[in-house]
């Protein structure tokens, strides 16, 4: 069997048996070198997803699962009368809203870092700086921030005549949006970064044809520019969506789940469940239930997008 | 690429995981036996001392001190450790919830060969009873952490009041009401996580499960201590509102120290810090004062804590034991300058409890100190698992914040919790 350029390669054999056993080599090394990351992610990954799995179908109890059994699918009929899991995962669709608002701000920002205006680049550095800082940071100086009487966002809303305003992090009513508040302004500067990236690639001449035509402004963006970028806007839901079903260290360092459990959403309870209670059985049963729901979501996005998403 | 190097390659690659298996083995080239010790104490307030003392007398049983930190992750950590058999060999558990779950795991070992509940009882008190799980123990307690609310003396004299030799909860309400004035935001506070203790002493004497198997979470103590805790938070407004507090990471122990709170309930392990005159200079006398009791019941006692175990790895237990008994008699010693007190008997306690307040003891009346000490009729709290603990915070915290009424709290701890011992 002759390989179209195949006798031009060092090293290459010249006979069809042998290019047969060179081919054979060949796919040896390939799988030798794939190898220690096919392991890994076997042996770290889909292992542990598989037992956690099975895990969720027995009464796992303890740091080493001792009176181990199977309990078929008591675990999953405990969570529809758990009023902590279905608050949960209340919380967590709330928790959402982060995502459409901090792509929408993102896109805002980098629509407007993309003229040439003075302090441009200090400026998209500032809006991205968030996103690289840690959560426990960000946190702990949103707390100050958000102090219910001598915090400035209060001591502003009181100054303009509020004479009752949230208590922040400070109350079940207002914890849930201080959280929303907290985490859009962390993601937006990763959104606009995305976006200011898209934006260059926008076909300026389609815009000037456009302008030539009396579009207005508003006309260009969203009749060229919008479609332009929905790809990358559908990235940005999809990915932020994940995220934030899987988000836990803001939460967990701003309020852990409080107060009275008004932030808890479902990876803190995976997390409380299996390594506070050590109910691994039930904390699994939870996993699976939430990788379900993101399955759900990002299946929705996928045949959403086939409406509003030009490529 | 030729056959050479594909065996080359081949060779290569096996030879790195030979090594990486080969570095886990140890081969011990003599008679010296090496133990490792967990705890969660940091190494610097005495443990490493501790260690550092007994290797020196003991040159063939050596130990080696890790500390864990003693929260969620940090226990994770060593029962992770311990069930990989990793180099565990002795451990301090803090927390009953965690040492249980350790029991039922199988990852330490019964000490029934070694101690008896009469030994303990003469030597150690009732409050070892924490430390039994299905009638076997499998630690032996070493410290009494010692509970108390401490008080800004001098506050008082001003306003023409004695030290209280102890307090009800009624009276404590009264008193946090007498030291009311301009000078304070609030008279009274305590450490936001251990708020849910007012429910356990409300339980003292009659614990969180009946003798019906049913939830003592109704008991009418239950709800006085609520409701005078919120009384004081919103009536009175000499306490800080729990979520107000929880979410402006409100320090009370700082805030006793500089003088701005004049009741702070807290325990030993604040010692540390009012001994350290140079960091929080004060210019007024603590005094001390046992925590509140329900009228007709126990007084909350000392905690019994520090249990130190035999992991079931070990493979030197007589060696190890020999360690925990010296650490219960003498190692703990070390320990005294951060308010750690030997709970045995044959321990220099007094000694101990002298050196609890070292280089302060001028801004200290010792004798209300001794008094929380030697107190009678006290009682071991009740401790419930973490599932119900935390469920029971849920609630309180709804309840403190004014978003459900005291009926309704009740009511949903005591559902949940029925349905909980259900499940068990």
């Amino acid at each position: 069997m002759k390989v179209p350029g195949r006798s031009t390669l060092p090293g290459a054999p010249h006979s069809e048996v042998s290019t047969v056993n060179w081919m054979k080599r060949q796919q040896l090394i390939g799988y030798l070198f794939v190898l220690p990351s096919v392991l890994g992610v076997t042996v770290f990954f889909l292992i542990p997803l598989l037992f956690s799995f099975g895990l969720a179908f027995t009464n796992w109890v303890g740091p080493a699962g001792r009176g181990l059994r199977f309990v078929g699918l008591a675990n999953f009929q405990r969570l529809l009368s758990d009023e902590v899991f279905l608050k949960a995962i209340g919380n967590n669709i709330l928790y959402l809203l982060h995502v459409p608002l901090s792509v929408v701000l993102g896109f805002l920002a980098a629509s407007a870092l993309n003229r040439r205006i003075y302090l441009r680049n200090p400026l998209r550095a500032a809006f991205f700086l968030p996103y690289l800082i840690s959560a426990i940071a960000i946190g702990f100086s949103w707390m100050l921030l958000f102090h219910p009487t001598q915090g400035p966002i209060n001591q502003f809303l009181m100054s303009v005549g509020m004479t009752d305003p949230p208590g922040w992090l400070a109350s079940t009513k207002s914890a849930m949006l201080a959280i929303i508040i907290i985490a859009t302004w962390q993601s937006l500067g990763f959104n606009m970064i995305i976006f200011l990236a898209v934006l260059q690639d926008v076909p300026q001449e389609l815009k000037e044809a456009a302008q030539i035509d009396g579009a207005a402004g508003w006309q260009v963006t969203r009749h060229i520019t919008l479609p332009f970028i929905s790809p990358i806007t559908f990235f940005l839901l999809v990915i932020g969506t994940m995220n934030a079903f899987k988000s836990f260290g803001l939460i967990q360092a701003v309020t852990g789940g409080g107060p009275a459990n008004s932030t808890l959403i479902l990876p803190l309870y995976v997390y409380r469940t299996a390594f506070r209670y050590y109910e691994m059985g039930y904390a699994s049963a939870i996993a699976i239930v939430l990788f379900l729901i993101i399955f759900s979501f990002t299946v929705l996005q996928w045949y959403g997008q086939k409406k509003w998403v030009h490529y | 690429m030729s056959r050479s190097k594909v065996l080359l390659m081949a060779v290569v690659l096996g030879v790195a995981v030979l090594v990486s298996l080969a570095g886990s083995v140890v081969l011990a080239a003599d008679d010296i036996i090496h133990l490792h010790f967990w705890s969660g104490v940091p190494a610097e307030n005495g443990p490493l001392a501790a260690v550092e003392k007994w290797n020196a007398m003991n040159p063939n049983i050596q130990v080696t001190y890790h500390r864990y930190v003693n929260n969620e992750e940090g226990n994770l950590r060593v029962n992770i450790a311990m069930q990989t058999g990793d180099a565990v060999d002795i451990l301090m558990s803090h927390s009953a919830n965690d040492y249980e779950q350790r029991v039922r795991s199988g990852l330490l070992r019964p000490l029934t060969d070694r101690l008896d509940e009469d030994y303990l009882f003469e030597k150690v008190g009732s409050g070892v009873l924490r430390w039994k799980v299905d009638g076997v123990y499998y630690a032996l307690p070493t410290n009494v952490n010692a509970i108390f609310i401490m008080v800004n003396e001098d506050v008082l004299r001003d306003r023409g009041l004695e030290v209280p030799e102890k307090l009800t909860m009624d009276e404590l309400r009264e008193l946090a009401n007498a030291l009311k004035s301009d000078e304070f935001t609030y008279t009274y506070a305590l450490d936001a996580g251990n708020i849910h203790g007012v429910i356990q002493h409300a339980l003292i004497d009659v614990g969180f499960v009946g003798e019906d198997g049913k939830s003592n979470l109704g008991h009418p103590n239950v709800r006085h201590g609520l409701e005078t805790f919120h009384k004081m938070m919103h009536e009175d407004k000499v306490m800080p509102v729990l979520a107000v507090q929880k979410a402006t990471n409100m320090a009370p122990e700082q805030m006793f120290l500089r003088g701005e709170l004049p009741l702070y309930q807290a325990g030993a392990w604040r010692l540390r810090m009012s001994n350290d005159l140079e960091q929080y200079p004060r210019d007024f006398r603590i005094a001390f004062v046992p925590y509140p009791y329900f009228d007709g019941h126990s007084i909350p006692g000392h905690h019994i804590e520090d249990a130190m175990s035999i992991t079931a790895h070990c493979q030197y237990p007589d060696e190890a034991w020999e360690f925990i008994k010296w650490w219960a008699l003498e190692g703990m010693m070390a320990l005294a300058l951060g308010g750690r007190v030997p709970a045995h008997a044959d321990a220099p306690g007094a000694e101990a409890r002298r050196l609890i307040v070292s280089g302060a003891e001028q801004t200290y009346n010792l004798e209300s100190l001794n008094r929380t000490y030697e107190m009678e009729n006290t009682k071991l709290i009740p401790v419930p698992p973490y599932q119900v603990l935390d469920y029971i915070n849920q609630e309180i915290e709804k309840y403190f914040l004014g978003e459900q009424s005291i009926d309704e709290t009740i009511d949903n701890m005591v559902e949940f919790h029925n349905r909980f011992l259900e499940r068990q």
